[in-house]
């Protein structure tokens, strides 16, 4: 040891740990031979890094051989053998008491299988994203709109094309890598096979130094530089060419390019933001849409843009550069710098899954908030588990007394008898957790499927972090379920229990009572919540949407629909079973995501529409297709040439937006929005084109110029068949080779609520759960009371009263716990819903009372069959039965 | 007393005490069998082989002075016994017996085909 070094000690924790562990006979050796190295170690690495090696050294001890059971030290108290007792007692008593063991351990095994798979999801939900190496350092660039007033009006994820290329150009020092994806739906073929893929991405070749999606074949640096190169995930691999090497093969994109494949990689996790198929090389795209060109396009919000940022580079500071970046590329707009109603903003990636709801995603995002629910749900049935446990082991408390008195007399301290009662209670848990883990293995492909859209959630034995969850579960609720009873059983007097006199203490337990209302509080709350859920989805549904959405189909319209679209129209409208045609840019359902900016004119003078107005490009009787009704004014008219360039329909949110008294006001006044000029001839009825999730917005229609996605059919209900047979004839013989597809507008609406409908079956299941248990808990408490009373009802059969007498007076103390269960859980269950999940809708039914009343009479109803059923047999016994052996 | 097979590392063991003599303690012949053996070898594995092959009779120990270096404790110095000697002969002998068996063409055999 050097000199002017202090004396420098290995971590005493870690030598107290050895000195526990092994043997006092190696004891002197090895700790002298640490030291010494210890000591070597700190002049040649520093006491830091001497302290982990010291750490680290200290595992290779960590083997049987030097276990201290070997010293020739002596153990009073014989731990071993005395737990090996407990154990043998624990058994004993659960396979004599079959009923109460099972009732226990089923109730414990369901708690723990809910919160098993709760937790499992959890997990899933926190692990989006995070499996890419430089997940800490990749960002989502997205793109905010404000309008004059300063407040947001539009946040997408998706930005313009021109916005990478320059941020890479301008921040070269903070941005290492960046990536442009931009998502197509191409019909894909390959010799007779042709397929429409959804999951199709045009991406730059920076991709694989992102993200870190493995590349089984191929070089993942040069595989999408080239254009018209194209890689594929293994599975669809398979799916185009089987066990052939599909590497270097080419598929036709749209069957009139072919794209060569340079890449197979591995699928995309699960648990990833969005998923895809296959990724095309992006110079296709920029080669057909001309570089230049792109770079001008700032409009088109259609590239989710992603970018890896230098190591040690804060997303704070860049973003605080952006506002001038912003002015210098997109300058100045009618005199306004850019900046001041356009914003870009760096999202952290593994951000997006969990807390990021903009108005465009490349999928729909899972949600923190759930998370939290679902975190408290497993915990509240967790909760449930271990109260039924704690109820019936103090309840039958009086059986294992005289074994309790008989230990103390011989000697065990209360400490031994704690011990002896946590042995029990966690081995009751392990016994509960092995069904519980089959019940989760059994249940989890249905939920995976039905529940939890799009997960694969799995037990994965090798996975330590699964192991950890099922023996820290056993372990909580081992020791939380046991210490009561545990403190509570130890603490009898002996001579009292011996002489035949009760424990102390335990006459009418309050504490019995309370846990009895606390499980069914949280029973009641649930079912109260599902039907809560349950009310807002009819409200949703039924609620009038002011348009008509039923017998309406969509069909895609291409280049050659729109071409031909008149004549197209004209000839299916002669068919009876077709009532009116019309396309348009958007159909109800979805967001409303374009808009434009505009002026209007006010009390005589233009000025500009300080709100977004969310504009929909139609044909011609769109409002008579999806009869929508009109406040005021008049519809397009195909007759009058200047409709089809100057004239606006608005709906009445968009008339009170701009400032308009009514709508009557608005009717002729001059409107500019985006480049078209013209007047409002009409104003629609506020009708819902988005979920009841949103406000209705401010809505402007346009007869369009060109833009139109859907091609929208109403037809008579009974015609349907024949009609879709028409359309797809048609269709089939405008766009050879696309599979016919179409939507029908009653069944896309209802989709948006997909997450409720989920949420609402979630909830469902763990209220079926909670009751479960809480009924299992009260059979048991049931049938102890029942058999502490037993010569009681049979005094009173005998003095005369009658069976309904004897279950009234058995079930009387029942109702009046699940009433006050009732009481307090009905506010609280709708404080929670009308604080956390309500809000989340636009549009809210009205909560009815009869919710409440019948999530408390479910309750009290099994309450009743639960205690009735075991009430029923005791007093229908032969009262001689009960008391003869006075 | 356990069987007294000897195992591989305790073999290397057993010669390195014999080889360093005097001055055989746990970190002495971890440090003499990581410079001759050139493998990693932890002090953990180098006391549970020492004692072992103590219980099994093969080694015998004393221990030396306290010094204040090593935190007050004493080393444990380990010195190779009659039974050892004897197990390492019967180990070498075997070994020696074994290669003068095999026929000289043995190891060629993987050419053999050429």
């Amino acid at each position: 040891m050097s000199a002017q070094q202090p004396h420098i000690e290995p971590p005493q924790d870690v030598l107290r740990f050895l000195r526990w562990f092994c043997a006092e006979s190696f004891l002197e050796e090895i700790e002298g031979d640490l030291y010494e190295i210890f000591e070597d170690q700190v002049e040649e690495l520093g006491p830091a890094r001497a302290r982990k090696a010291f750490f680290w050294t200290s595992f290779s001890y960590l083997r049987p051989y030097f276990w201290g059971r070997k010293s020739l030290s002596f153990d009073p108290f014989n731990t071993i053998d005395m737990y090996r007792n407990y154990l043998k007692v624990a058994w004993r008593n659960i396979v004599n008491q079959k009923g109460y063991s099972t009732i226990n351990i089923l109730g414990m095994a369901i708690g723990m299988a809910a919160c098993l798979v709760i937790l499992l999801f959890v997990r899933n939900e926190l692990s989006y994203d995070q499996y890419h190496e430089n997940s800490d350092r990749t960002y989502r660039v997205t793109r905010e709109w404000f309008n004059q007033a300063g407040e947001p009006t539009l946040h997408l994820g998706h930005v313009a094309p021109p916005f990478e290329p320059l941020i890479v150009n301008d921040f070269p020092g903070e941005v290492e890598a960046s990536v442009r994806f931009l998502e197509d739906d191409p019909l894909i073929v390959k010799g007779e096979k042709k397929i429409v893929e959804e999951r199709f991405f045009f991406t730059e070749p920076e991709v694989f130094e992102i993200f870190s999606w493995k590349m089984l074949e191929g070089d993942p640096t040069t595989a999408l530089v080239e254009p018209n190169s194209l890689v594929l995930t293994e599975s669809t691999a398979r799916k185009y060419f089987g066990d052939e090497s599909a590497l270097g093969q080419t598929l036709s994109y749209q069957g009139q390019v072919d794209l060569k494949i340079t890449g197979i990689m591995a699928d995309v996790p699960t648990n990833s933001h969005f998923q895809f198929d296959m990724l095309g090389s992006f110079q296709t795209v920029e080669n057909f849409m001309g570089q230049e060109n792109m770079m001008r396009n700032w409009g088109s919000n259609n590239y989710a843009t992603y970018l890896l940022l230098t190591e040690g580079q804060s997303p704070a500071e860049l973003e605080r550069q952006f506002p001038a970046f912003i002015d210098k590329h997109l300058g100045e707009w009618q005199g306004v710098p850019a900046s001041t109603f356009n914003q870009l903003h760096l999202q952290p990636l593994t951000d997006i899954h969990l807390h990021s709801h903009l108005d465009s995603e490349v999928e729909p995002n899972g949600d923190i908030a759930y998370v939290y629910i679902f975190s408290m749900i497993a915990l509240l049935v967790l909760v449930i588990a271990c109260i039924n446990f704690i109820n019936l082991a103090t309840a039958r408390a009086m059986r294992r007394a005289k074994e309790v008195g008989l230990r103390k007399v011989l000697g065990a301290f209360r400490s031994a008898l704690i011990r002896q009662f946590l042995t029990e209670s966690i081995l009751s848990a392990l016994l509960a957790m092995v069904l519980a883990v089959l019940l989760v293995e059994f249940a989890l492909p249905v939920l995976n499927q039905r529940v939890f859209a799009n997960t694969e959630l799995h037990t994965d034995f090798a996975d330590p972090f699964f192991w950890s969850l099922v023996l820290g579960i056993t372990a909580l609720v081992g020791l939380v379920a046991g210490s009561y009873p545990a403190f509570f059983l130890s603490r009898f007097q002996p001579a009292q229990i011996l002489r035949g006199g009760p424990g102390g203490g335990f006459q009418r337990s309050y504490l019995r009572s309370g846990l009895v209302v606390l499980q069914f509080t949280i029973s009641i709350a649930l079912l109260i919540g599902v039907g809560i859920i349950q009310d807002q989805l009819a409200y949703v549904r039924s609620k009038p949407l002011g348009f008509n959405q039923q017998n309406l189909v969509s069909l895609p319209v291409s280049e050659e629909v729109y071409g031909e679209y008149e004549n197209l129209r004209n000839r299916l409208l002669q068919h009876p079973g077709i009532t009116e045609i019309a396309i348009s840019s958007r159909v109800p359902s979805g967001r409303l995501l374009d808009s434009q900016g505009g002026n209007a004119e006010v009390d005589g003078e233009m000025k500009p529409i300080e709100t977004r107005v969310a504009d929909i490009h139609v044909g011609h009787n769109f409002m008579e297709t999806f009869d929508i009704q009109l406040v005021t004014g008049r519809d397009f008219d195909p007759q009058r040439a200047s409709d089809s360039t100057q004239a606006f329909i608005l709906n009445v949110a968009a008339v009170e937006a701009i400032g308009w008294k009514d709508a009557q006001e608005a009717i002729g006044k001059q409107v500019q929005y985006g480049n078209r000029e013209g007047l409002v001839i009409g104003v629609t009825e506020d009708f819902h084109f988005e979920s009841l999730h949103q406000d209705i917005a401010p809505m402007i229609f346009l007869i369009t110029d060109g833009r139109a996605n859907y091609f929208t059919v109403r037809m008579h209900a009974n015609a349907r068949e024949e009609v879709l047979g028409l359309l797809e004839d048609e269709w089939t013989r405008l766009r050879p080779g696309f599979p016919f597809s179409y939507v029908s507008i009653e069944e896309q609406f209802d989709e948006q609520y997909e997450n409720e409908d989920r949420l609402a079956e979630l909830v469902g299941y763990f209220s079926i759960f909670a009751v479960l248990i809480a009924t299992l808990g009260l059979l048991g408490l049931a049938a102890y009371t029942t058999e502490q009373r037993f010569r009681e009802i049979g005094i009173r059969k005998v003095l005369g009263a009658s069976i309904q007498e004897i279950l009234v007076l058995l079930t009387k103390n029942v109702t009046l716990l699940v009433l006050i269960a009732l009481v307090i859980a009905a506010p609280l269950a709708y404080l929670i819903m009308d604080r956390l999940w309500l809000p989340t809708f636009a549009y809210r039914g009205s909560v009815e009372l009869d919710t409440f009343f019948l999530a408390g009479g479910i309750a009290l109803l099994i309450a009743w069959l639960t205690v009735g059923y075991l009430g029923y047999r005791a007093a229908t016994g032969n009262p001689v039965e009960a008391i003869r052996s006075e | 007393m356990k069987g007294t097979y000897l195992g591989e590392f305790e073999e290397i063991v057993l010669l390195t005490i014999a080889l360093l003599g005097e001055s055989a303690y746990g970190v002495a012949i971890r440090k003499e069998l990581e410079a001759q053996a050139e493998r990693n070898v932890s002090i953990g594995a180098v006391h549970a082989a020492c004692n072992r092959l103590e219980d099994k009779g093969f080694l015998r120990a004393n221990f030396g002075e306290a010094t204040p270096r090593r935190g007050g404790k004493r080393k444990k110095i380990y010195s190779v016994t009659q039974a050892g000697q004897a197990a390492l002969t019967a180990s070498r002998e075997l070994r020696e017996s074994l290669w003068n068996q095999i026929p000289p063409t043995a190891f060629d055999l993987k050419f053999g085909l050429s």
